[in-house]
């Protein structure tokens, strides 16, 4: 019965510590009320910091430091407590929830921005359309001449994102689902790289942001799809992605300062021009 | 029904290689090491007091782990000062240098396990930990092992396979497993096989609850008599903002420990509590209770534990540790009722600092 009643007083006091708040530090320990900390994505970090820099050029005090690592690297630094934003190119799993919780972490995600894939081929290509079985099909290697799929050409020159992208995990995902990458395809470690390859190769196909969309390429419709702003934000285009920052409960102080500004019309139009697409 | 359960996870696990399409893997090396001092004070008086001091190094993991899609691997290579692993030179003599290497952790998910990932679920074959109250999620805020290892209620790791699961919009997990029963150390020698079973809730953020269940019957290959095993643990834990901790109870029958004077029952408690004052500096404090058998007088031992730790930078933590481990001698004060007396009580004083370092 005693043992009983030793528990019953564990639990109420740990109840009583948890429920009141949960993002919580001594006083002595609490960071300077211009401090924040955002780490994880590196597909968010060129949108991270372009704000970071715009939000600091208006709020002269603010001191935000914004590094990558990783969406798995921003959520576990979040559940730790060693930063206040968690950066990250896809929605928490539920493991990171569970474990969040367990910490005491009420992880809240704001979607501050969409990411859009374009399938870019050479201008000189006829192709127009593609469906996703048809892409997988040349990412997998099964089809390997154009005349396939009805473009110009003979061999078709597969243009990937290197496997530490957090595109090239979304195209993999959404496009290959599990299928093997063809093992000749060339892998580049950013998107100007594809595009300046496609752009200057004949057979080849790629896949870009949305924003790295020329004259100098042509995108292929996806399953009759057109990739814009718009097709991303209705859904209607497949190869698409909500992009998050996750905090401890909602957002306050300059946390919330911080995604308020990337919400504005101000920040929206920051995120269009590092080439991702708005929230709407 | 036992071994049917066993001999269908088995066929999962085959059939799981199926669903296996290789992308592009990623592979992350990684690991950590700890560099320890320990002086140890035996004796109940200082007259009668021992006193010993160790440089060691307890643990080295050596960490490899490839995700690929509908996979992810583990491999982590142990290696370890004899003093605090395993003894492999029996003969060694005082002084001698000696390490040794185990494969501590070997193990594949399988993500996209057909009826698996529809649950959120997935299947995890090979040398696992032991999902038993705090013994799979400890890590080690104080230097020494926490109660279920410490109590050697179950190896924390064995070859096995395993259902790993998530409760519906993060309100938990559980785990499903069978295991050798032999521990990792060890070939299977065990006919039978021990089966575990875990839950995780957490009702509220800070707040969750769990409960572990073992169920082993030993018995050699070949060999006529089997002993029944069966442990159970209860765990409260909380955590706010710089304040964590939990309370633990577990108990345990051991059918090969008990005879007329023994019951083959252990009860333990156990609490812990960590604060971090800053984000380099941590104050931890644990307290256990052990009764090895219930029917046996004088043989409980309270462990009390209190520890510094001070985060250099994210890859090196230098921790210190203080323990006061008192233990009764058995049968000292049978027919007395008299738990005050400490005559039979010994003393064993700990104070250990370590530099964990990682990469």
């Amino acid at each position: 019965m005693k043992k009983l009643v030793k528990i019953a007083i564990v639990a109420a006091f740990a109840a009583v510590l948890a429920v009141p708040a949960f993002a919580w530090k001594f006083p002595w320990a609490e960071k300077a009320s211009n401090k924040l900390s955002t780490q994880g994505s590196t597909t968010v970090l060129p949108i991270a910091q372009a704000e970071a820099e715009a939000f600091m050029k208006v709020n002269k005090d603010a001191d935000i430091t914004v590094s990558g690592g990783g969406s798995g690297v921003g959520v576990a630094a979040l559940i730790e407590s060693s930063c206040e934003i968690a950066n990250s190119s896809r929605p928490m799993k539920s493991k990171e929830f569970v474990l969040a919780k367990s910490k005491g972490v009420n992880a809240i995600g704001t979607i501050i921005a969409n990411d859009g894939i374009a399938i870019v081929i050479n201008n000189g290509n006829k192709a127009t359309a593609l469906t996703l079985e048809q892409l997988k099909g040349i990412y997998s290697g099964e089809i390997s001449k154009w005349k396939q799929v009805g473009g110009t050409g003979d061999a078709i020159v597969v243009i990937s994102r290197d496997s530490a992208s957090g595109t090239f995990e979304v195209f993999n995902e959404k496009v290959l689902g599990g299928a093997k990458l063809r093992t000749d395809s060339l892998m580049m470690a950013s998107n100007k790289e594809i595009a300046e390859t496609v752009a200057k190769t004949p057979g080849a196909i790629g896949y870009v942001g949305l924003g790295y969309l020329t004259s100098d390429l042509k995108s292929v419709t996806i399953d009759g799809v057109t990739p814009s702003d718009a097709t991303v934000l209705d859904g209607t285009y497949k190869l698409a992605r909500p992009l998050f920052m996750y905090t401890n409960g909602e957002p306050t102080g300059i946390a919330k300062d911080f995604i308020d500004f990337i919400l504005s019309a101000e920040g929206q139009k920051i995120v269009k021009e590092t080439g991702f697409v708005t929230i709407k | 029904m036992k071994k049917a359960i066993s001999f269908g996870l088995a066929l999962v696990f085959v059939l799981s290689f199926f669903v296996i399409a290789s992308a592009e893997p990623v592979v992350k090396f990684y690991g950590y090491q700890w560099l320890r001092y320990e002086n140890k004070v035996v004796g109940s008086s200082v007259d009668t007091a021992s006193d010993t001091s160790q440089f060691s190094i307890p643990r080295t993991y050596l960490r490899l782990k490839v995700t690929d899609t509908g996979y992810e691997g583990n491999i982590t290579m142990d290696i370890n000062n004899v003093q605090y692993g395993q003894v492999v030179a029996t003969t060694a003599s005082a002084g001698a240098v000696d390490f040794a290497a185990w494969l501590k952790y070997a193990s594949v998910d399988f993500t996209k396990v057909p009826g698996l990932e529809q649950i959120d679920a997935q299947l995890r074959v090979g040398i696992q930990k032991v999902y038993f109250g705090t013994l799979d999620v400890w890590e080690y805020p104080l230097i020494d092992k926490e109660p279920v290892d410490r109590n050697g209620i179950a190896s924390s790791a064995d070859f096995g396979a395993a259902i790993v699961g998530r409760l519906p919009m993060g309100f938990g997990s559980y785990e499903l497993a069978t295991f050798s029963g032999s521990g990792y150390k060890k070939l299977d020698t065990n006919a039978e096989k021990m089966y575990n079973a875990s839950l995780l809730v957490t009702p509220l953020p800070g707040i969750y609850m769990r409960g572990s269940y073992i169920h082993n019957i030993t018995s050699a290959l070949g060999a006529a008599v089997t002993k029944d095993f069966n442990a159970t643990a209860a765990v409260v834990g909380y955590a706010s903002g710089p304040i964590e901790g939990w309370t633990e109870y577990m108990t345990r029958f051991d059918a090969s420990k008990a005879s007329g004077s023994a019951s083959g029952v252990l009860v333990g408690w156990s609490s812990y509590l960590g604060i971090n004052l800053s984000d380099s500096l941590q104050l931890n404090a644990m307290w256990m209770q052990n009764n090895p058998d219930t029917k046996t007088v004088r043989d409980d031992r309270n462990v009390w534990q209190a520890g510094i730790n001070y985060k250099l930078n994210e890859a090196v933590l230098l921790q210190f540790g203080y323990e006061v481990d008192q233990l009764k001698f058995p049968n000292n004060d049978v027919g007395k009722g008299n738990s005050t007396n400490d005559a039979g009580t010994a003393n064993l004083n700990y104070f250990w600092a370590q530099t964990k370092w990682s990469w």
